[in-house]
C-alpha cells in the first residue's frame, strides 16, 4: 500500500507545552483521511509539520514519499493546501489570483478553474478582502484544485461555513476523490462522517486511533447488559471490566459501556461471561460522534486517574 | 527566470503607486535641488531650500513605504501565509525582489544622482567609480529598512519598530552626550588618541551590509525569524565594535611607514628657532595653561607647545601633519610617552618674500607628569605622521560674478559682504560632487583696492592662500544629493602660518574679476617621520 502522507513518533513542543506527542499515522494513497479532535488538541500543529510551516521537535514527517522537513518550492506543485487561518493575498481580486497561481503549476488545468468559479459563483473581478467568508475559502479552493494536486490538505475549511458553502465545497472535494488524496482535519464530525473513508482521532497532542471509517464503526459496540437490581452495584467498579470496554454507566438495572473491540461472536462471549445473571445483552452499532464521545470521556477519565496516581505518590 | 519575472511583474502591478509616488519624489528632488543653488550658498530666503528640505524626508519615507510595501507581498514573519505552501523557490523570489530594488530604487537613485550631476555641470561618466560607491552608501538605507521590514508582519509593526530604533538611537545618543558633558564638568577631557577612522568605515559599512544581508537570507531561506531578529537587534553594537576594533588595530607603521633618515625626498621638520639665543627662551617652545584645548581642566592637565618648521618641502608641495606622537625624557627618571595625537597642521615652503612659516602642535601631559618634568632638562622626541600632496592641476581665472563651475573640481560662488554699499568678496564656497576634493589651494593678490572695479593687475602666486578638502580615499561620501556644500575658501585664512589674520574684520577682501588660482592637489604618500629636540625645557 502507497503512503501519501507518514509520520513517526512526531512530537512538538512550544517551550513547556506539548503540541503532538509522538504522532505515527499513515495515510494511503487515494484515502479521504479525517484528522478529528477538540479544539487544541494538536490538529493544526500535526498539518503545519507535515507542510513544513513547523519544524518537528522530534520525529518525522513523509509526504508524498518526501521528508516534510525539506519540502519546499516544487515539492508544492503536487500539493493543494488550505487553511481557515490563511492569509490570502487580499490586495487582488479573485481572478489576479488565479493568474498568478497559474504559472506556478505545470499542471494548472485552466477548464479546471474556470468551471469551479462557476460552480463556487466567484466574482473574478472582486478583491479578496471584499469577499465574505466563505467566497474567499471558495477562492481558495479553486487555487489548491486547479492543480490537480496528489494531496490536498485542508484544516478546518469547513468552519464556521453556512452548510450551503460547507456543501458546494464538499461536492468539489469529492469531484476530486480517487485521483488524489485528501487529508482534512475537522472537529464536527457530523461534516466528515459523509465524506471521510479513513479517521483519525487526536486527543492532548495524542494520536489515539487511525484507521478506515468502515473498521472503527465495526468495532465499536454500545453494549447493554440488563441485570437484576442487587447484581447491577456489584458492577460498579470500570478498573475491574477489560482494557476493551470504556465509558461505563451504570444504573439500576443496567451496565452500559462501549466495546472497542468488538468481534461478534467472541464479544457476546466475553460480556456474557463477565456479567453470569445478565438478563439480557444488547450490541448497538454506534454513530462515529457516540464513538468519539466515548473514547474522549475515557481518555480523560484516564488522564485525570493518571494525574491523581501521580499527586499520590508525590505525597 | 520566468518566477523571478512573474513576481517581479506582480510586484511592480501591485504597488504602482507607491513606485510612482517614490520617482515623483525623486524627480521633485532632482528638479529642486539646483534651483536651491541658486541664489549661491545654502542661503536664507531661497525658497527652494525650504522644498528640498521637505523633499529629504518625503524621499525616506516613499523608499521606507516601497521597501515595506515589496517585502510584506510575502511576508516572512507567521505561519499563516499564503505563498508558504505554493510553489515559490526562496532564491527566485529574493531574485526578485532584489531585481525590484535594483530597477525601482537603485536605478532611480543613480539617475537622480545623473540628473543633478548633470545639472550642477559635471560629467557623469568622469564619476562612475564614485557613483557606484555612493549606490553602496545608500545600501546604508535600504538594507536596513529591508531587514525591518523582512522581520515585521506589516506595515503598522514596520513603521512602529522604526520608530523604536529611532527612539533608541536618540536615546543612545542622548546618554553619549551626557556622558560627554558629565566627562567635561570633570575636566577629565584629556588627550583624544589618533585613529586611523579610514579603516574603522569601510569595516562598519561591510559589517551593516552583511548582517543585514545574512539575515534577510536566512528569512528567505529558512524564515528563521527569531535569528534574523536577534542578528538585526545587534548589527548596531557589531558595527561599533567592528569600527572601534579596525581603528584600534591598524598599525601607525603600515599606514605612515618610516622614512629612511637619508631619504632626500622627505620633509625634515625642526624646531622653529628664530635666534639661536631664544634656543631654550621662553615661549619659543613650552607649556601653557591655556592652550588650545577646550574644555581641559588646567588642575589636571597641561598644554605643551611646540613651534615646528620644515625643510626640504618641494615649492608648490604641502605636507599635512596627520598626527603626531610625543616622548618626553628626562635626564633622570621615568620617560614620559603619549600616544598618537590627532594634528592638523600643513608644512609648506617658505613663501615668495623669504620669510619663515613655523607651525604649533601642541599636547596635553598630565598636570602630575608636568610637576615632575618641569625643573628637568628633557629630550623631546616627536614623530609625524604626514601625507605628501603635490599640484596636479591649476585653474586661473578671474573671479566671475554668481555661481561658477571649476570643471571636474568644484561649483563655487564668491562670499559676499557689503560694507558701506559697496560690494567685497571675502572667499568662496564651494559645492563638490560625491566627496570633498582632494586639497585644492585659491591665491589672490594679497594687495589691491576693492571696490566695485575690478583688479587687472598682480600676481596671484605672490598672494595668500586657503585650503581646503581632504584625503579620504574614498570615491564618495554618503549623501543624498551628489553635490555637497561645505567647502569653505576664505581668501586669507590659513591654519597657523605666523601673521596671518583670523579675525573676519582683518580678512583681505577680493573684487570681481580679481584673478584667482585653484589648485588640486593630489596625494603623494604618506610617511612616518621624526624629530628629537635635546635640551628642551618648559617655559612658563
Amino acid at each position: 500500500m502507497n503512503l501519501a502522507i507518514r509520520t513517526e513518533s512526531l512530537r512538538k513542543r512550544f517551550g513547556r507545552t506539548i503540541a503532538l506527542d509522538g504522532v505515527s499515522l499513515a495515510v494511503p494513497e487515494g484515502a479521504i483521511f479525517a484528522l478529528v479532535g477538540r479544539n487544541g488538541a494538536g490538529k493544526t500543529t500535526l498539518i503545519k509539520l507535515m507542510m513544513n510551516i513547523l519544524r518537528p521537535s522530534a520525529g518525522s514527517a513523509h509526504v508524498l514519499d518526501a521528508d516534510a522537513s525539506r519540502l519546499a518550492g516544487r515539492g508544492f506543485c503536487n500539493i493543494g493546501y488550505v487553511s481557515e487561518n490563511q492569509e490570502l493575498p487580499d490586495g487582488m481580486t479573485v481572478g489576479e489570483l488565479l493568474d498568478f497561481c497559474k504559472p506556478f503549476y505545470p499542471r494548472w488545468d485552466t477548464e479546471l478553474a474556470e468551471r469551479l468559479v462557476a460552480q463556487f459563483d466567484l466574482p473574478l473581478k472582486r478583491r479578496l478582502r471584499q469577499l465574505s467568508r466563505g467566497m474567499r475559502m471558495k477562492a481558495a479552493f479553486v487555487s489548491a484544485l486547479a492543480y490537480r494536486p496528489r494531496l490536498i490538505v485542508l484544516d478546518e475549511p469547513f468552519s464556521g461555513l453556512d452548510p450551503l458553502v460547507r456543501d458546494e465545497l464538499i461536492d468539489s472535494l469529492l469531484d476530486l476523490a480517487g485521483e488524489t488524496t485528501i487529508f482534512l482535519s475537522s472537529h464536527d464530525l457530523a461534516e466528515i462522517e459523509s465524506l471521510a473513508s479513513h479517521v483519525g482521532y487526536l486527543e492532548e497532542g495524542r494520536l489515539l486511533f487511525s484507521e478506515e471509517m468502515s473498521a472503527l464503526s465495526a468495532r465499536f459496540r454500545e453494549v447493554t447488559v440488563l441485570l437484576p437490581q442487587a447484581a447491577a452495584a456489584r458492577h460498579d467498579d470500570p478498573a475491574a471490566a477489560r482494557a476493551a470496554w470504556i465509558d461505563f454507566e451504570i444504573s439500576d438495572s443496567a451496565v452500559r459501556f462501549v466495546h472497542t473491540q468488538y468481534q461478534e461472536e467472541r464479544a457476546e462471549r466475553e460480556v456474557a461471561e463477565a456479567f453470569p445473571e445478565a438478563r439480557g445483552i444488547l450490541f448497538d452499532p454506534m454513530p462515529l460522534r457516540a464513538i468519539f464521545l466515548a473514547v474522549a470521556k475515557s481518555e480523560r477519565s484516564r488522564s485525570r486517574l493518571a494525574q491523581t496516581n501521580a499527586r499520590t505518590v508525590t505525597l | 527566470m520566468k518566477q523571478i519575472l512573474h513576481i517581479f511583474a506582480r510586484d511592480v502591478r501591485r504597488l504602482w503607486v507607491e513606485i510612482l509616488l517614490s520617482l515623483v519624489a525623486g524627480a521633485l528632488f532632482a528638479w529642486a535641488i539646483p534651483k536651491s543653488w541658486v541664489l549661491g550658498p545654502p542661503s536664507i530666503g531661497n525658497p527652494y531650500r525650504g522644498i528640498v528640505d521637505l523633499l529629504i524626508p518625503l524621499l525616506l519615507l516613499s523608499w521606507g513605504l516601497l521597501i515595506a510595501r515589496l517585502i510584506h507581498g510575502e511576508v516572512l514573519v507567521g505561519d499563516r501565509q499564503f505563498w508558504i505552501t505554493r510553489p515559490y523557490e526562496w532564491p527566485k523570489l529574493l531574485a526578485a525582489k532584489a531585481l525590484f530594488v535594483a530597477l525601482l530604487l537603485y536605478l532611480p537613485f543613480l539617475l537622480m544622482q545623473v540628473a543633478i550631476l548633470l545639472q550642477a555641470g559635471f560629467n557623469p561618466l568622469s564619476y562612475i567609480p564614485g557613483l557606484l560607491y555612493r549606490l553602496l552608501l545608500i545600501s546604508m538605507v535600504f538594507f536596513p529598512l529591508i531587514g525591518v521590514a523582512a522581520v515585521t508582519s506589516n506595515l503598522v509593526r514596520t513603521v512602529l519598530t522604526m520608530l523604536g530604533v529611532c527612539v533608541v538611537l536618540v536615546a543612545l545618543r542622548s546618554l553619549e552626550y551626557f556622558f560627554h558633558l558629565a566627562v567635561l564638568s570633570q575636566g577629565n577631557n584629556g588627550p583624544v588618541t589618533y585613529r586611523y577612522v579610514q579603516y574603522g568605515e569601510p569595516a562598519a559599512i561591510a559589517t551593516a551590509l552583511l548582517l543585514c544581508g545574512v539575515a534577510v537570507v536566512l528569512l528567505y531561506a529558512r524564515r528563521r525569524v527569531l535569528v534574523a531578529r536577534l542578528l538585526l537587534g545587534s548589527t548596531p553594537f557589531l558595527v561599533l565594535l567592528t569600527y572601534s576594533i579596525c581603528v584600534r588595530i591598524v598599525s601607525m607603521d603600515r599606514i605612515y611607514p618610516p622614512a629612511a633618515q637619508t631619504e632626500p625626498s622627505v620633509i625634515r621638520i625642526i624646531p622653529f628657532e628664530q635666534d639661536e639665543a631664544s634656543r631654550v627662551a621662553a615661549g619659543t617652545w613650552g607649556a601653557s595653561e591655556q592652550g588650545s584645548f577646550y574644555n581641559v581642566d588646567a588642575k589636571k592637565w597641561a598644554t605643551i607647545k611646540v613651534r615646528l618648521r620644515a625643510s626640504g618641502v618641494d615649492p608648490g608641495d604641502r605636507w599635512q601633519l596627520n598626527a603626531f606622537r610625543p616622548a618626553l625624557t628626562p635626564a633622570h627618571g621615568a620617560p614620559l610617552e603619549l600616544d598618537w595625537q590627532e594634528g592638523q597642521e600643513v608644512f609648506e615652503a617658505p613663501g615668495a618674500s623669504g620669510q619663515l612659516n613655523y607651525v604649533v602642535v601642541d599636547f596635553l601631559i598630565p598636570r602630575s607628569d608636568y610637576d615632575r618634568l618641569k625643573s628637568s632638562t628633557l629630550t623631546l622626541h616627536l614623530d609625524f605622521a604626514l601625507t605628501q600632496a603635490t599640484p596636479a592641476r591649476s585653474w586661473r581665472f578671474p573671479l566671475p560674478e554668481g555661481n561658477f563651475t571649476i570643471p571636474d573640481l568644484a561649483s563655487c560662488s564668491s562670499r559676499e559682504i557689503r560694507p558701506r554699499s559697496t560690494l567685497e568678496i571675502t572667499g568662496l564656497i564651494c559645492r563638490y560632487p560625491l566627496r570633498m576634493p582632494v586639497m585644492s589651494l585659491t591665491t589672490f593678490p594679497s594687495k589691491g583696492p576693492c571696490a566695485a572695479a575690478p583688479v587687472t593687475a598682480g600676481d596671484p602666486a605672490a598672494g595668500n592662500s586657503s585650503t581646503g578638502g581632504d584625503f579620504n580615499t574614498a570615491p564618495a561620501s554618503f549623501g543624498i544629493s551628489p553635490m555637497e556644500d561645505g567647502l569653505s575658501l576664505s581668501f586669507g585664512t590659513y591654519n597657523s602660518v605666523s601673521g596671518t589674520p583670523t579675525v573676519e574684520s582683518q580678512l583681505p577682501r577680493v573684487c570681481l574679476g580679481t584673478p584667482l588660482v585653484v589648485t588640486q592637489y593630489r596625494k603623494v604618500r604618506a610617511v612616518q617621520t621624526g624629530v628629537t629636540i635635546e635640551n628642551f625645557r618648559f617655559g612658563d
